[in-house]
């Protein structure tokens, strides 16, 4: 304003200012107007991608392993599948938009889940995923304690269902705590994920094979650990087979 | 005995005697009760028995990961959805998935209670003595039951200990159909069920352990596999939840205890 100073007059310069005032004020008020910032268009791929993340953090917990299993699954009926330990967030957000198929086994809450890529954490928000189009993801999981809880605060608007709101076919997330990792057995993010992506190898819809790992995973560890406290948010008849976007 | 029989001749004999083998074979399902411990049956002829199906179309899958100790097969169509696991040693279906029968009337949860304890009595050996310790409603979201889900477990000693045996059972709300059973099927028990460990001691192990504040905790007494591994002892364990759900530091959140019963060792700890 002191440069303009030196050229405008003491009311042209007020009146600048002014208006400079109410254009932001305008701007900020309409920015609802302009819609959600659409970080990437979902693209595709052939053959259609799929990514699976898990983590070993700092405190000693982990969900290593947990992602491979759903690695193999998907790689057995066509997809270009891939795992990733201990990846920053950049990376993980970056393959839910283009994939067809996408899962973490991390630490969570309702409205983000944890990214440790070895050094430091950050959380990957419900809000990022909103901004996201989703339209070509048919299968999301969050493995994470309470990802899909209802809270007073912000009811059934959780990191879950945010991804089935900008698009995908189906968000699988939990409402209760759900465990990471073992001391003398293997970890429940891994017993869950070999038997909830096996049962999806073969055809099973979502819904059965959240059922199956449910039952599976208590069979093995004679408690539920709260995987029987899933949901899903949109087709609960959705599947993985045959490989392909949605 | 009898499976190896009817190999050797759908394998070496004209088509007319094969067929004589598959009426004989079918007849079989008409009178006989579902297989249990103990025959020695094909794994497919167990999933169709199981059933009351002859005909069910169900191909064996690639070997499924099951839990340490277990010698199972699995059998899918999937087509329509169907998954079975049948445990080789104990001869007995362990677990299914089955879809909803198109046929039905929607039931409520007595009505669910009643088909669920029919169905484990006539699969289950030793179902009867089972107690039910638990049963809730499934549903999507707000809306009415979609399924409603039973666990029943053995109880055992002066504490009713959870035992080894183990069914759980779902029922369609929509239609009436059992659509997923699980069984830990019965083996004798060899652990002492009197905990020399009191539930207050075993909470104390684990809080001390956790460092963190509790603002929850819950505990169960059970008999189980050590480590998870069919193939080792049994164990008395007190399984222990503790909750601190202020904590925003994820590893102060919780975590679950498993506490030996007779000795105080920590067995396990899941964070």
């Amino acid at each position: 304003m002191k440069l303009l100073s030196a050229t405008l007059t003491g009311p042209e310069c007020r009146r600048l200012s002014t208006l400079l005032v109410i254009a932001v004020v305008v701007a900020v008020l309409t920015l609802p107007l302009h819609g959600p910032v659409t970080f990437a268009t979902d693209e595709t791929h052939n053959p259609p991608w799929s990514d699976n993340f898990h983590f070993k953090f700092a405190d000693g917990s982990y969900t290593i392993d947990a992602a491979e299993p759903a690695t193999t699954q998907q790689d057995a009926v066509g997809y270009a599948a891939d795992y990733w330990y201990n990846r920053d967030e950049t990376f993980v957000r970056g393959k839910l938009y283009d994939d067809a198929v996408w899962s973490i086994y991390t630490h969570a809450n309702s409205q983000s889940v944890q990214i440790y890529n070895g050094s430091s954490n950050t959380w990957f928000t419900k809000a990022e995923v909103r901004s996201y189009n989703l339209s070509g993801l048919k299968v999301a999981v969050w493995y994470g304690c309470k990802t899909a809880q209802y809270t007073t605060t912000y009811g059934d608007d959780h990191i879950t269902r945010a991804a089935y709101v900008s698009g995908a076919g189906a968000s699988l997330g939990f409402y209760k705590d759900v465990y990471m990792s073992g001391g003398t057995t293997a970890g429940p993010a891994y017993t869950w994920s070999e038997h909830f992506w096996y049962s999806m190898r073969y055809g099973n819809t979502i819904y059965t094979a959240s059922k199956y790992a449910r039952d599976k995973f208590y069979q093995e560890r004679g408690d539920y650990g709260g995987v029987d406290a899933f949901s899903i948010w949109g087709n609960s008849s959705q599947k993985m087979t045959p490989a392909g976007y949605k | 005995m009898r499976g190896q029989m009817i190999r050797a001749i759908r394998s070496f004999i004209v088509p007319g005697v094969a067929a004589l083998s598959a009426v004989m074979l079918a007849s079989s399902y008409l009178s006989s009760e579902p297989a249990r411990a103990g025959t020695s049956a094909e794994p497919i002829d167990i999933v169709r028995r199981f059933v009351g199906d002859p005909s069910l179309d169900v191909v064996a899958a690639s070997p499924a990961p099951n839990p340490p100790g277990v010698r199972a097969a699995t059998f899918v169509n999937s087509t329509d959805g169907h998954i079975f696991t049948v445990d080789l040693d104990q001869q007995q279906v362990v677990d299914a998935a089955m879809p909803p029968q198109n046929r039905g009337t929607p039931v409520d949860r007595d009505r669910a209670y009643a088909i669920a304890q029919e169905f484990g009595a006539s699969r289950v050996q030793g179902f009867d003595r089972l107690v039910l310790v638990s049963g809730s409603a499934a549903g999507t979201h707000g809306q009415s039951p979609t399924e409603f889900n039973f666990l029943w477990a053995e109880q055992l000693g002066p504490q009713r200990a959870k035992g080894l045996q183990r069914v759980a059972i779902s029922v369609d709300a929509g239609t009436g159909s059992v659509v997923n059973f699980m069984q830990v099927p019965a083996v004798r028990v060899s652990v002492s069920t009197e905990p020399g460990i009191s539930r207050e001691q075993a909470l104390a192990i684990a809080i001390t352990d956790f460092a963190f504040p509790v603002t929850n905790s819950s505990s169960e007494l059970q008999v189980w596999w050590r480590d998870n591994d069919r193939s080792k002892e049994q164990v008395l364990r007190w399984y222990i939840t503790l909750e601190n759900s202020a904590s925003p530091d994820t590893a102060a959140r919780g975590a679950v205890y498993v506490v030996d019963a007779h000795t105080g060792l920590v067995l396990d700890r899941l964070n």
